[in-house]
């Protein structure tokens, strides 16, 4: 191949764009191939693959869900301005895993017998509270949406720039949005899954290539701590107390907001049985090591490389490192398009199985609601519209923002999820907790961190905001169940 | 009789409690990832990290593997009983 990064350092020849194009392509044909398998036109069957998802494609999907574009580009951004106290995000990745531990195994055993989709089917079902379920669901829609916004921005300014200008920003928003569409609605979660195996892989080809690069080739952190020391001494420091809280306080918000993400829990629902998806949490532990850290690393060996990057540039640190270890390493020419395609792999899995969340829980949480009659073809009919719907949106929303600064409500996504895990995680485990007494958390809850994030402080005394929303929802849902002392069991959901 | 009932009772509360413990281990174990008893750089290096570096990752990687281990070792603990969702 040909193709190489040029002098700016993030920018591909006409190959390396033929090379992605191609790879944007086999995605489609992969949603085909997903849309060929589809065994019955069921809910269950296009929002989690019939539930039929193997060690292998569960994990990749979880994997590929998991790392967004945010991790490849954001946390070596991060890490070059921060320096070593960035290692909180290799922790904090685990922690989502951990979070799963308190929940996952009594939620796959209960979405089994009682043919759960979504989120809003347990929380119905646990609780018999419409009100809380249709609060709990809007959250998700709203949480996702804004992740969903967020990446679909992310990809268009990253097409824009690797392609040097060739590609507009406008034009490639619509045509990425069109392709994940396409192989969306055809094979639903069959053919997401399928596509983040790919992405899965590419992600860690990639990966595998740079820890190689900076191992092997530039020696790892030791061979330039001397300069690391000159450039910036701070970051040989350990973090002070209130450097310590926030860390926690990271670890704590990725613990309770990211495993609740509602995309994450229909995968653990997918999994073809409990050993299977034990097996995928317990390698997906594992994983922050090979990634969050060989990524925090890029981005604390690129402060000694490439010094004096500022603001918005350093953020494009992870492609100008590549540039760099290309033009030292020929033979690693492949990279560079190898690591645009992880990149753009991983904001596409995230932003394709997010709306995939999106438009099952409106078709069977919202429209369900009204329409008690529906069938499974209409359901599912809603859903793709649904997303049909959603993205349009999305890409008029990314196009009209995109030379603005984020709206920042569109920056609420985790502290907001958080708000989600006492219905899961103390609802799955505490038998007489009471529907009233959840609402009244999540109400609460939601209300501080979203004052809090907009208003007052993000980060008041180093905790963030989805974390003080949390201690006033666990103390609301707390007084509200000694108050009430009366638990709503739920009813099975073929009663409903 | 009551010999028999109080031991009952108090193996139910040491079951529940332990459980509770399990539990919450994985919370547990993030108060103890972050470096909170280093204070300035000791000018320490082990393989070119200064020592609070160090414990960072290995208690990120001592973290990993107990949140395997549990996942491994307690799922069925966290899954809880099948009566009780009946």
């Amino acid at each position: 191949m040909s193709d190489s990064i040029k002098d700016t350092g993030y920018e591909l020849g006409t190959g390396g764009l033929v090379f992605i194009g191609l790879y944007v392509l086999s995605l489609l044909l992969i949603g085909w191939f997903g849309h060929r398998a589809k065994k019955a036109n069921t809910l269950e069957d296009h929002y989690l693959g019939g539930r039929t998802f193997g060690l292998g494609v569960l994990f990749l999907t979880l994997y590929a869900t998991q790392y967004s574009g945010n991790s490849f580009m954001g946390f070596v951004g991060k890490a070059y301005r921060g320096g070593f106290p960035f290692l909180s995000a290799v922790v904090a990745m685990m922690a989502v895993v951990g979070g799963y531990f308190l929940f996952a195994p009594r939620l796959h055993r209960l979405s089994r017998r009682r043919r759960y989709v979504t989120l809003g089917d347990y929380v119905q079902d646990r609780f018999s509270l419409r009100l809380l379920t249709v609060f709990i669901v809007l959250l998700g829609i709203f949480g996702l949406g804004n992740y969903v916004l967020t990446n679909l921005l992310a990809l268009g300014k990253l097409a824009e720039v690797v392609s040097g200008g060739k590609v507009n920003f406008n034009v490639a928003v619509v045509l990425l949005a069109t392709v994940m569409l396409a192989y969306e609605t055809m094979g639903g979660m069959r053919s997401v899954a399928w596509t983040d195996v790919t992405q899965g892989v590419i992600l860690l080809l990639s990966l595998g290539l740079i820890a190689f690069a900076l191992f092997f080739h530039l020696g790892g952190p030791a061979s330039v701590a001397t300069d690391l020391e000159l450039v910036r001494p701070d970051i040989w420091l350990p973090p002070d107390l209130n450097q310590n809280i926030t860390w926690l306080s990271t670890a704590l918000l990725f613990f309770f907001g990211i495993s609740m993400y509602p995309h994450a829990i229909q995968r653990i629902y997918a999994a073809r049985d409990e050993n299977t998806l034990r097996r995928s949490l317990q390698v997906m532990a594992f994983m922050p090591l090979v990634t969050t850290l060989i990524l925090v690393l890029l981005g604390v060996m690129a402060i000694a490389i490439l010094p004096g990057l500022k603001g918005a540039e350093s953020d494009k640190t992870t492609l100008l490192m590549v540039g760099r270890l290309v033009e030292e390493i020929p033979a690693l020419v492949i990279l560079g398009p190898l690591l645009v395609a992880a990149v753009i792999a991983a904001t596409m899995s995230t932003i394709d199985s997010a709306l995939l969340a999106i438009s099952s829980m409106v078709s069977n949480d919202l429209y369900r609601m009204v329409r008690s009659d529906a069938s499974n073809t209409q359901l599912t009919g809603i859903g793709k519209m649904t997303s049909i719907v959603v993205m349009v949106l999305v890409v008029i929303l990314t196009i009209l923002l995109q030379d603005q600064t984020i709206w920042k409500l569109l920056e609420i996504k985790l502290e907001i999820l958080a708000q989600v895990a006492p219905a899961v995680m103390l609802g799955l485990q505490w038998k007489k907790l009471s529907a009233k007494a959840v609402l009244a958390g999540a109400l609460v809850g939601t209300a501080t961190a979203v004052t809090l994030k907009l208003g007052m402080s993000s980060n008041l005394h180093g905790i963030h905001a989805g974390i003080w929303g949390l201690v006033a929802n666990f103390l609301a849902l707390l007084l509200v169940q000694l108050a009430t002392c009366r638990g709503r069991t739920g009813t099975p959901l073929e009663d409903r | 009789m009551s010999c028999v009932l109080v031991s009952r009772t108090i193996f139910r509360f040491v079951c529940k409690v332990s459980r509770l413990l399990i539990l919450i281990l994985p919370v547990i174990g993030l108060v103890f990832s972050v470096p909170w008893f280093f204070h300035g750089d000791s000018g320490e290096r082990f393989l070119g990290f200064p020592s609070w570096v160090v414990y960072a990752l290995l208690a990120a990687a001592g973290y990993a593997l107990m949140i395997a281990f549990l996942i491994g070792r307690f799922w069925d603990f966290s899954a809880g009983n099948q009566e009780e969702d009946e």
